[in-house]
């Protein structure tokens, strides 16, 4: 039997995540005049009724309702609350609140600790939310996966690295990444050190200039390792100028940040054996970079 | 001088797992290309950044240690970055000045 995804996740996330912790609670000689406030106030339907940190009941707007009825609202909870409560644990998988949820068809369901003390309790809202976050966690996970990409073609190893524009919170990520990557294949660490910089630098030239962002492709070769960093736009003015050490036209918002020293291009030329840029203004810029695997350094 | 023996010297606080390392030198640098050009593998990196760039620039480095002066925090990812690059992260309550000034005391250069 296949399971969905969904049926997965309820099956992974555990009540205890997912419960609300902050509880409101009553004691059972409290009166039912008194439930009823409290349940108003914290806008609940129910409530568990605890007496020295046990919960000996649950009181719920229907036994309020009755109470009333009857006239009888100032006597105790402990007369009205019901004492054979449903309860969850906190271990329990989502999927098995769920399912008692779908049979009871209680609105809340108290959830207990190993200790038999409550935890908290849970609603399908609390679930419903829950499940969201972890969704929401899952696919930003996601993006971060799918912003790299690496193939093996004919023995040589490919890596990719879209780069959003302006993202500052990822900037590094593609060198680091890179990194490790050169590092795990047994490529000299000043040379791997070398790629990162120039990588580093490309990265975050893409996330401050370029309109769309940009891709960066790494190709570990025999002989070399070749970085060709690409975007769309808006493209280089005057590459003479870009190239001039403290050169920049960050905004100071970006300086701020630490970025913008105007020693970009001028840090991957350096690092790099072989640098070429192709820019032209309103279409875009590609940056051809390689590094040789065997050979002296150029900053030896 | 090592990590660990400058972390007690001048009382820095490690927010990372500790890497014990001999430190081959340091820099104090707030720009990020500035570090990535005059750094060297097992540096000491004095700055005020803290965003995730800094780990990403130290790893790019191999940078040994981050010290962040001035009592500022690194943020959360920052400090898993750091942690899974197994570079150093230190806070402090001194400034940047007073940082360089007693590793230079203590025989950093």
């Amino acid at each position: 039997m296949e399971f969905s995804f969904v049926e997965e996740l309820v099956h992974r996330l555990k009540v205890f995540q997912a419960m609300d912790k902050e509880v409101v609670t009553v004691q059972p000689d409290q009166t039912m005049r008194h439930a009823q406030q409290v349940m108003r106030e914290a806008r609940v339907s129910g409530m568990p009724v605890v007496e020295h940190d046990m919960m000996v009941g649950i009181v719920t707007i229907e036994d309020i309702i009755k109470a009333l009825d009857h006239g009888h609202t100032d006597e105790p909870v402990r007369a009205w609350m019901t004492r054979d409560v449903v309860t969850v644990e906190a271990r329990w998988p989502l999927s098995r609140a769920m399912s008692l949820f779908e049979r009871t068809r209680f609105g809340r369901l108290p959830v207990m600790d190993e200790d038999c003390l409550l935890a908290g309790v849970i609603t399908p809202e609390s679930i419903l939310r829950a499940l969201l976050v972890e969704l929401n966690r899952l696919l930003a996970q996601d993006e971060e996966r799918e912003a790299a990409r690496a193939s093996v073609d004919g023995g040589a190893l490919r890596l990719e690295f879209d780069v959003a524009g302006g993202d500052f919170d990822r900037a590094g990520l593609a060198s680091v990444r890179l990194k490790r990557e050169l590092a795990s294949r047994g490529i000299d660490p000043t040379i791997a050190r070398r790629v990162a910089i120039a990588t580093h630098e490309a990265e975050t030239n893409l996330i401050i200039h370029s309109s769309h962002g940009g891709r960066i492709v790494a190709d570990l070769e025999a002989d070399s390792i070749r970085l060709v960093v690409t975007d769309d736009g808006p493209g280089i003015e005057d590459i003479d100028r870009a190239l001039t050490p403290g050169f920049s036209t960050a905004s100071d918002f970006v300086r701020n940040l630490g970025f913008g020293a105007g020693m970009g291009l001028p840090n991957i030329r350096r690092c790099a054996d072989h640098f070429e840029i192709k820019s032209r203004p309103g279409y875009g810029t590609r940056l051809n970079v390689r590094f040789e695997l065997r050979g002296p350094s150029p900053e030896e | 001088m090592t990590v660990t023996e400058v972390a007690a010297q001048l009382g820095l606080t490690a927010v990372t797992t500790l890497h014990e390392k001999k430190l081959e030198g340091a820099i104090a640098s707030d720009l990020l290309s500035d570090v990535l050009a005059n750094a060297a593998p097992g540096f000491l990196w004095v700055t005020i950044q803290t965003h995730r760039n800094v780990a990403a620039v130290a790893s790019a480095q191999s940078i040994a240690a981050v010290v962040v002066t001035g009592g500022r925090q690194p943020a959360e990812d920052t400090v898993a970055l750091a942690d899974s690059e197994q570079v150093v992260v230190f806070t402090t309550a001194a400034s940047t000045y007073e940082v360089c000034g007693r590793l230079y005391e203590l025989g950093v250069r």
